[in-house]
């Protein structure tokens, strides 16, 4: 079965009308298999059941909330799928939380009040544009280098970077670019 | 089967996967058309009016349980609040959310046998109904309602003890 029949997207919010109009948004749309858990604890029991391909996940739950669920996805030792996408919704968009939810190896950030245009525009992204898995001692998630400029001269963050070489690369395509 | 990531100091950079379009045979632009996103849109708006009956039904009770000062309700109003407040983020009550999101703040770190103050409850809980109701007219009532209520928390709290 191909199309969006074949995706099985995991909804995990502690409120149940929130939950509902995502489960109703993605059924309506053709989302093959849709689960739903209420908090990270549930979500990682549905998880383990059987491994989503895409997970839509509130930020504010309790016990246990999206930012400590989707570190738990990413790195715990008996995490059923650590590259999973994650979408997380939140009403807080502060720049700090939206740090913060970038730090915990969330592919996409969905503001509330949710519309289906951005949902959807959302698991478009992580379908049509994924983005290269990154695992370093302080960060497992998607690179969060969005962007990936031409001109780009530093500073160099990554240990495996050899800034030797990328400057040559650069030099190379300055001339390149001044030739064409 | 546990996929765990052991981690080291050692950066690993594992590339693009093109797992998901694979399993859809195709790019997601190509299933998730404007005539998908309109149908998306119209089970939204389906939710609305619902959502909000929901909203007073809820507030409703917050008072009610409140003004009845029966045993062990704080979990229940807690979770009524906490409902309000996810629904209000949904519904884009930004006003409504912050009140509902005041009263949880009131009933945090409370324990379960905690009896909230009647007047207060009852107080916010018609100052949110209020909000909601006017939300989309006059945002100045709603902000000046939120700022009331957290002034009127505040002196709660101070009172029992609670800051």
């Amino acid at each position: 079965m191909a199309g969006l029949g074949s995706i099985h997207v995991l909804v995990v919010d502690d409120n149940a009308h929130m939950r509902s109009i995502v489960v109703a948004i993605l059924r309506g749309i053709g989302i093959g298999t849709v689960k739903e858990a209420c908090d990270g604890a549930d979500a990682f029991e549905v998880m383990r059941a059987g491994v989503p391909d895409v997970v839509i996940c509130d930020l504010n739950m309790d016990p246990i909330d999206g930012l400590d669920f989707s570190k738990m996805v990413r790195t715990a030792a008996d995490s059923p799928f650590p590259f999973v996408p994650i979408i997380m919704m939140t009403g807080h968009t502060e720049r700090s939380k939206v740090e913060a939810v970038r730090d915990a190896g969330v592919n996409e950030f969905l503001a509330k009040p949710i519309s289906a245009r951005t949902l959807m525009d959302r698991i478009i992204a992580v379908i049509d544009r994924p983005r290269p898995f990154i695992k370093t001692a302080s960060y497992v998630g998607p690179c969060r280098r969005r962007t990936n400029p031409k001109d780009f001269a530093g500073p160099w963050r990554r240990k495996t970077d050899d800034p030797e070489a990328e400057k040559a690369k650069l030099a190379a395509n300055k001339t390149e670019k001044a030739e064409t | 089967m546990a996929y765990a990531l052991s981690i080291s100091e050692t950066p690993e950079i594992f590339p693009r996967s093109f797992m998901l379009q694979q399993k859809i045979g195709g790019k997601a632009t190509s299933f998730i058309t404007p005539e998908l996103i309109l149908l998306a849109e119209a089970i939204l708006e389906q939710f609305m009016p619902p959502l909000q009956d929901q909203v007073k039904t809820r507030l409703k009770s917050i008072s009610k349980l409140a003004r009845e000062r029966k045993e062990n309700i704080r979990d229940e109003v807690w979770y009524h609040a906490h409902e309000v407040r996810g629904v209000a983020a949904n519904a884009g009550f930004v006003n409504l959310g912050r009140i509902a999101d005041l009263i949880c703040k009131y009933l945090d770190n409370a324990p379960s046998d905690f009896k909230p103050d009647a007047n207060l409850l009852t107080t916010v809980a018609v100052a949110a109904l209020f909000t909601m109701q006017n939300e989309n007219k006059d945002s100045a009532i709603g902000e000046e309602l939120v700022r009331d209520c957290e002034i009127a928390i505040a002196i709660q709290l101070a009172s029992e003890r609670r800051v």
